[in-house]
């Protein structure tokens, strides 16, 4: 039986999932809601479920990263997120991080290639 | 034409409005804290984006609401992702200890109770209502067993500092990243697991027969009166609470050789302790209580047709006072022996510091 569709079914959003936080927090520079946030995600080739991205959100605020604020003038209230300074400050550390693990798994890769 | 349009349209908003309501109540029922109502405020919210994104201002369909909620998911699943820590009765770190504790108590409780049963067979005294037992009696104490699982899952308890206590720190330092791992024990002072739960398996099949059916402790008497047991059973039922503490400090015992692994001071400790309080407490009944059935051998020849053997019958309280004390005090001094020398010429060398 060939289990390589179901393998990669578990891996690929496993190997997504770490990057996720990185990926929100670089979108936070301004207020913006859940629901545009996970379209402008997906636009841009980063796929998110609704799901999965309003706890998340609630999460980093839980943990000081943003802030949040209803807007209620309009006739849909929603809710808007924003990075503060902590929040700008991991994000950073973790681009850093990001950064040299890219080209560590990358070096890893092209071994790998020349090995055959 | 145009008001009932109109109308038509009213009930579908409310439709779908009464729908959103009972997922979004379904979602609330498994959310706790107290941005409780804040989520809800927002998941209603992101239920209106999705349904305007879907429906380009069109009216909202049955099938518009149903690929929207199938976007979030069941209600309860969407609630746990926003449940911030993992609530486990029994969690993953905890799951393959409790699994070996509930293995090892279970297997107990069915062999004995089984055993039960298989003698009530033997006694014709069978009776399904007892084999039903096998399972209520598992039943009771596998609710026991997980209930205290749960209590230390609950509690947050890491079983890995329940562990540091038990052992005496031998734990220490995996967690505070000093490696400070207890050292490989040497071969000959190493107590395999199968040692003592085996021990285990035989002291709870003896105890299981002999505090609840201490009569079939003898022999089957084909043509008379069934069994015939070596006890007498009044007395027997007199001390049963002496030998409910011997029973208890072996099974301590061996539940200490099974929590070390290896020879220590401690365990040796534990063995002299349990040994001596075993020996002191069994001669203390044979020489004060008539525990034995005073006609066992008659009895037993009768029913064997053997003949002969008077001196058996005559001195059968002899044979009971002393033969066997000298039995059972020749046993605890081998076992005992056997221990202090392991721990102290075997169990002492890579012992932790």
């Amino acid at each position: 039986m060939d289990d390589r569709e179901e393998i990669l079914a578990n891996l690929i959003p496993e190997l997504r999932r770490g990057t996720l936080v990185l990926s929100v927090l670089s979108q936070l520079t301004k207020p913006v809601y859940g629901y545009s946030l996970v379209q402008d995600l997906t636009a841009k080739g980063v796929e998110v479920e609704a799901n999965t991205l309003y706890p998340l959100l609630r999460r980093l605020e839980k943990q000081g990263l943003v802030l949040s604020e209803w807007e209620t003038t309009s006739n849909k209230p929603r809710k808007y997120y924003m990075r503060n300074v902590k929040g700008t400050f991991v994000y950073e550390e973790l681009k850093k991080q990001w950064t040299e693990m890219v080209r560590s798994v990358d070096a890893l890769l092209a071994e790998g290639k020349q090995n055959g | 034409m145009r008001c009932l349009r109109r109308a038509n349209k009213m009930d579908n908003q409310e439709y779908v409005k009464d729908q959103i309501d009972r997922y979004v109540y379904q979602v609330s029922r498994f959310l706790s804290g107290k941005n409780k109502d804040d989520i809800e405020k927002e998941i209603r919210s992101l239920i209106d984006d999705m349904l305007d994104t879907r429906c380009q201002g069109r009216d909202v369909s049955k099938d518009d609401l149903a690929a929207v909620f199938a976007g979030l998911g069941r209600p309860s699943e969407l609630a746990a992702r926003y449940n911030d820590s993992k609530r486990y009765l029994i969690g993953p770190a905890l799951f393959p200890i409790y699994s070996k504790v509930l293995t090892v108590v279970l297997g107990l409780i069915i062999a004995a109770t089984l055993l039960k049963n298989l003698l009530s067979i033997i006694a014709g005294k069978f009776s399904w209502t007892n084999l039903g037992n096998v399972f209520s009696e598992a039943l009771g104490f596998f609710a026991i067993v997980t209930i205290i699982f749960a209590i230390v899952e609950w509690q947050g308890l890491s079983i890995d500092e329940i562990f540091n206590g038990i052992m005496g720190g031998k734990m220490d330092g995996i967690f505070d990243r000093k490696i400070n791992l207890p050292p490989v024990p040497e071969k000959k002072a190493r107590i395999s697991r199968s040692e003592p739960i085996v021990g285990l398996v035989f002291l709870g099949f003896f105890i299981a027969v002999f505090i609840f059916a201490p009569q079939y402790i003898g022999f089957w008497n084909n043509g008379g009166t069934g069994f015939v047991s070596i006890f007498d059973l009044a007395v027997i039922r007199s001390v049963m609470w002496i030998f409910i503490i011997c029973f208890g400090t072996s099974v301590i015992k061996e539940i200490v050789k099974l929590i070390e692994g290896r020879y220590t001071i401690r365990l040796m400790i534990v063995t002299i302790f349990s040994n001596a309080v075993n020996l002191v407490l069994f001669i203390y009944i044979i020489r004060n209580y008539p525990i034995w059935n005073e006609n066992f051998p008659v009895q037993f020849m009768a029913a064997a047709h053997i003949s002969g053997f008077s001196e058996l019958q005559d001195n059968w309280s002899m044979i009971t006072q002393n033969v066997f004390v000298g039995m059972i005090a020749f046993g605890t001094a081998v076992d005992t022996l056997s221990c202090i020398i392991k721990t102290l010429v075997y169990g002492l060398r890579n012992q932790e510091k």
